[in-house]
């Protein structure tokens, strides 16, 4: 036999690949890492997703449905939340991913989990996040503000500058123009969320919609629907619909405010609105409603009555109809020809509005009631508090309401170079504003902090662009006499604040010795306001409910007096014009039921 | 609130009964006032306090409420301290109302701080003036946190 | 890097006058072609810029502008500088024209985005079909094409889905609500 040398070393040659990556497949099995941003299975953030169905809205392959993970969380969920959570037919889904790309909250992902292997193909349906809890663990596509489809940045609006706006009355806010208004209606993921805690519900996504696609008149149709003064809500509303803004978690909010104003202004008076709403007036039904009060609450019921061929009649104290929307809100914010044109369409469709006539003067109580089938009060809050120390009668020490309604009646106030406003409400902001537009220094003083202050932080901000200080934490202990009766000034101390054990605000407790004077012409309360009921028989009003000074009323707006409804500032706590409207929409339907169950 | 002419304890107890029942007036006027059944409530119970705070004058007896505030966090927002003070035939509205609540709880709160002081040697006297004290001042907060909530709510 | 792509930028520019050259933000460098000069541009870039490797053909539809645009990904091995080539064409009776004689491979791309987009190239006349078989719908990948209306009717919703709920009807039903007719047309589908 042939000795080779070769065959002998052949097997030692193997050796030579033992620092080698072998090719066989590594025991126990490793997963090979994919791709950085790798699509595979969802994932779902359930405490992030607001279930907002935007992903289930993209799906071209309609795998993604909107479900409740446990039966009943769609109607126990938050108002900014609807409770549903996507499902996702893994058959029929082919992880391009959209979905991740439009979640506003960014709570949806794709993982790096890709192998699913089951015989039953029923079990491809998944709830991300609830099939997969540790699906964090490998998350791999997720979304990203800076590269989305969404488009998080709002459109700026235009605003005169502060130093130009305390020159005027001007309005402040200049509107977008049509093509910024389309832009930013696209960004709207139309999910509806917002509707639900707008007091009024109005049909957000859909007017945004309409504005999108360049029909303002829809948009109108649809503003006007539940709405008779958005005009009014969209340049001054409190905008609850925007805190819940699916948009706002991880960027700016749609302007729902800002939109709602733009398509309204394009209707530039009563005879256009009347045109584009062309609203179904019914034939007269024969009934009749008085009304006290033409505020928004007043006016909404009055508007949808007159609509449904009720005979309505305002009885209004004042020579305008508004209420604080005309003589509460400057100028600058709601101009009168805006309100003015909103208050002439209502007219037209047959609302008739008694001016200067206030009830217990000029008409009593008793023969409104006697004259109509319902009686609807909604005559707001318009007595203010005193500020309650030494010194508040003296000369020069007014209070904001008055201040506000004489600025708005064109009267003249002389308020002098300095001023200080006492409160932290819009109401004191707007005073303050104010009073900057005469050529006033002014000063703010509140018990409590800023972030405590019911005021809107952009009214806040305003004023402080204009200029205005905001002394927080100062108590007023009592106003200066300059010897003759007038105002000389204001001692106010510093407070701490001490948390309630109980709940509810902190309150501000003065710290004793630390007192200042602040000199001043002129002092303007705005602590808060009450309403004046003394117009209502002794009689009614001990039937009617009160709970802490406000009106009690079923969900209809009425009162534990049958044919008496009530609403806006004097029922609700949120003193604001949408909760206002939203009263008077309420009140339609609770009188029609009430009138023809009779 | 004149207590110059006070020179006896039988005078200081009879000065504190003429309170105590204009305080229960007062509260009469408030429930009227208000129109809020829970501040109603409030104004009851406390117009019945005063009731019973005449009767433990009269036996210098104050057993049944002697520990009550002692857990009680009592807040000093010196809101009574700065208020106008108000007749009660002048007020008219709620808040005139919750004024006179407040500067009338404190003044009364004073007075008994006053007189247990001045008894400090006759350790039943104090006791009964201190616990007496305690619960007008009890009563000022009570009326400083409603007015703080209400006619404050915006400040 | 920056400066080797600033530099290729610079002799490109000088190469092609009658091409645009951008640089890209993440690095690549970006050539805008006519049609006419298509395959004229490519062969110089193949030939004189090393650019040998075609990674890929791309196409996007500009609906409302009424064109498709081709993008063609070249590589080259040496600089490892990506280069883009666009060239934008008619989108209604427009056409390709075909590379394969530089980079066969190109006739994979070219069927596909005959086949997906319905754009023809010349000099590739009738490619066999790629992935769609006895497609006669509209191109899938066209804009206008309706993915979901086609998803739909081509596929059965798997037992199981029936529980579905509609957000909006969710929100407006816990609110109380009433979405008028004229609304109706604007409520997200």
């Amino acid at each position: 036999m042939e000795f080779s040398l070769k065959g002998m070393l052949n097997p030692l040659l193997a050796l030579q690949q033992a620092g080698k990556r072998p090719h066989t497949i590594q025991f126990p099995f490793e997963e090979k890492k994919v791709a950085e941003r790798y699509r595979g299975l969802h994932f779902n953030d359930l405490e992030a997703c607001i279930g907002c169905g935007t992903c289930s809205t993209i799906c071209q392959n309609e795998a993604i449905d909107m479900v409740e993970i446990n039966p009943g969380d769609s109607e126990n969920a938050k108002p900014g939340d609807s409770g549903l959570r996507p499902r996702v037919d893994n058959g029929r889904c082919c992880w391009c991913a959209l979905c991740v790309e439009v979640c506003p909250s960014g709570s949806l992902s794709l993982t790096t989990h890709y192998n699913y292997v089951s015989e039953d193909a029923n079990s491809f349906l998944w709830t991300p996040g609830v099939s997969n809890p540790d699906g964090h663990k490998e998350l791999s596509f997720v979304s990203d503000t800076s590269h989305s489809l969404l488009d998080y940045a709002r459109v700026p609006m235009r605003e005169l500058e502060g130093k130009e706006r305390i020159k005027s009355f001007a309005e402040v806010v200049l509107g977008y123009a049509d093509e910024e208004a389309k832009k930013e209606a696209a960004r709207c993921i139309g999910c509806s969320i917002c509707t639900e805690v707008c007091p009024v519900h109005m049909h957000i996504p859909e007017y945004i919609s309409a504005i999108e696609h360049g029909n303002n008149e829809d948009a109108i149709r649809i503003i006007y629907d539940n709405n008779p003064i958005g005009e009014t809500c969209g340049k001054v509303c409190t905008r609850r619909c925007e805190e819940v803004c699916p948009l706002g978690a991880r960027g700016e909010a749609i302007a729902i405010r800002w939109l709602k104003r733009y398509a309204t202004e394009k209707a530039e008076n009563a005879e256009i609105i009347r045109e584009i709403v062309n609203p179904d007036i019914k034939p007269p039904n024969g009934k009749k409603v008085g009304i006290i009060g033409a505020g928004p609450s007043g006016l909404t019921v009055a508007y949808y009555l007159a609509l449904r061929g009720f005979d309505v009649t305002i009885y209004e104290a004042k020579a305008k109809a508004g209420g604080m929307i005309m003589y509460g809100i400057p100028k600058y914010r709601l101009p009168l020809d805006s309100l003015d044109k909103q208050v002439e369409y209502m007219q037209s469709v047959g609302v008739k509005i008694h001016f200067n006539t206030k009830v217990g003067e000029q008409i009593s109580f008793t023969e409104i009631e006697k004259n109509h089938d319902a009686v609807f009060i909604g005559i707001g809050y318009e007595v203010p508090y005193t500020i309650g120390i030494d010194g508040e009668n003296l000369e020069n020490s007014i209070q904001a309401v008055n201040f506000l309604r004489d600025i708005n009646a064109d009267k003249h106030v002389d308020i002098g170079n300095r001023v200080a406003v006492i409160g932290g409400g819009n109401v004191a902001i707007d005073a303050a504003r104010v009073s900057r537009r005469l050529g006033a220094e002014v000063t703010i003083l509140y018990r409590r902090r800023e972030e405590d202050m019911p005021a809107d932080w952009e009214e806040i901000e305003g004023a402080k662009h204009e200029g205005v200080i905001i002394k927080t934490q100062a108590i007023p202990l009592n106003v200066v006499d300059d010897g003759s009766g007038r105002v000389k000034g204001i001692r106010y101390g510093n407070a701490r604040m001490v948390t309630d054990e109980k709940g509810g605000r902190p309150r501000p407790e003065l710290i004793e010795g630390d007192e200042h004077i602040l000199e001043l012409y002129t002092i303007i309360g705005a602590i808060g306001q009450e309403a004046d009921y003394s117009f209502i028989p002794e009689d009614i009003k001990e039937k009617i409910g009160f709970k802490s000074g406000r009106i009690v009323t079923n969900e209809w707006q009425q009162t534990s007096v049958p044919h008496i409804f009530a609403g806006g500032d004097i029922v609700n706590r949120t003193a604001d014009a949408i909760s206002a409207v939203a009263d008077g929409y309420k009140a339609v339907k609770g009188i029609e039921q009430f009138i023809f169950a009779k | 609130m004149n207590t110059d002419n006070i020179q006896s304890l039988e005078q200081a107890i009879q000065f504190a009964i003429e309170r105590e029942t204009e305080a229960e007036q007062m509260y009469q006027k408030l429930i009227r006032l208000a129109e809020d059944p829970k501040a109603k409530e409030l104004f009851q119970e406390l117009r019945d306090m005063e009731a019973q705070h005449r009767q433990n004058l009269q036996t210098l007896d104050v057993t049944g409420f002697k520990e009550k505030h002692n857990q009680e966090r009592v807040y000093n927002m010196h809101i009574a301290d700065y208020l106008i003070d108000k007749k009660i035939d002048d007020v008219r509205t709620y808040q005139e109302g919750l004024m006179l609540a407040a500067r009338r709880e404190q003044m009364a709160y004073q007075y008994y701080s006053l007189l247990a002081e001045i008894y400090r040697d006759n350790p039943g006297l104090f006791e009964f003036f201190s616990v007496m004290a305690r619960e007008e001042r009890s009563h000022q907060n009570d009326m400083e946190k409603v007015y703080d909530e209400t006619v404050f709510l915006y400040n | 890097m920056s400066d080797r792509i600033q530099d290729l930028q610079k002799s490109l520019s000088e190469g092609l006058p009658q091409c645009s050259v951008e640089i890209r933000r993440h690095g690549g460098v970006e050539l805008i072609s006519s049609k006419e000069n298509l395959v004229g541009v490519l062969a110089y870039l193949r030939e004189h810029f090393g650019y040998r490797h075609l990674s890929h053909i791309s196409c996007v539809d500009w609906l409302e502008q009424n064109q498709f645009e081709l993008v063609y990904i070249l590589w080259n091995y040496e600089s490892r500088i990506q280069l883009f080539v666009k060239v934008r064409l008619a989108r209604v009776n427009g056409s390709g024209i075909s590379v394969r004689h530089l980079w066969p491979q190109a006739d994979t791309y070219e069927r596909e985005i005959a086949e997906m987009y319905g754009l023809p190239f010349d000099g590739n006349e009738n490619p066999r079909e790629l992935i769609l078989e006895d497609w006669d719908n509209k191109p899938p990948m066209r804009r206008d094409f309706d993915t979901r209306a086609y998803s739909k009717e081509a596929f059965y919703d798997r037992p199981g889905r029936e529980d579905a709920k509609d957000v909006r009807s969710v929100i407006s039903g816990r609110s109380g609500e009433e979405i008028p007719e004229i609304a109706i047309p604007y409520t997200r589908k």
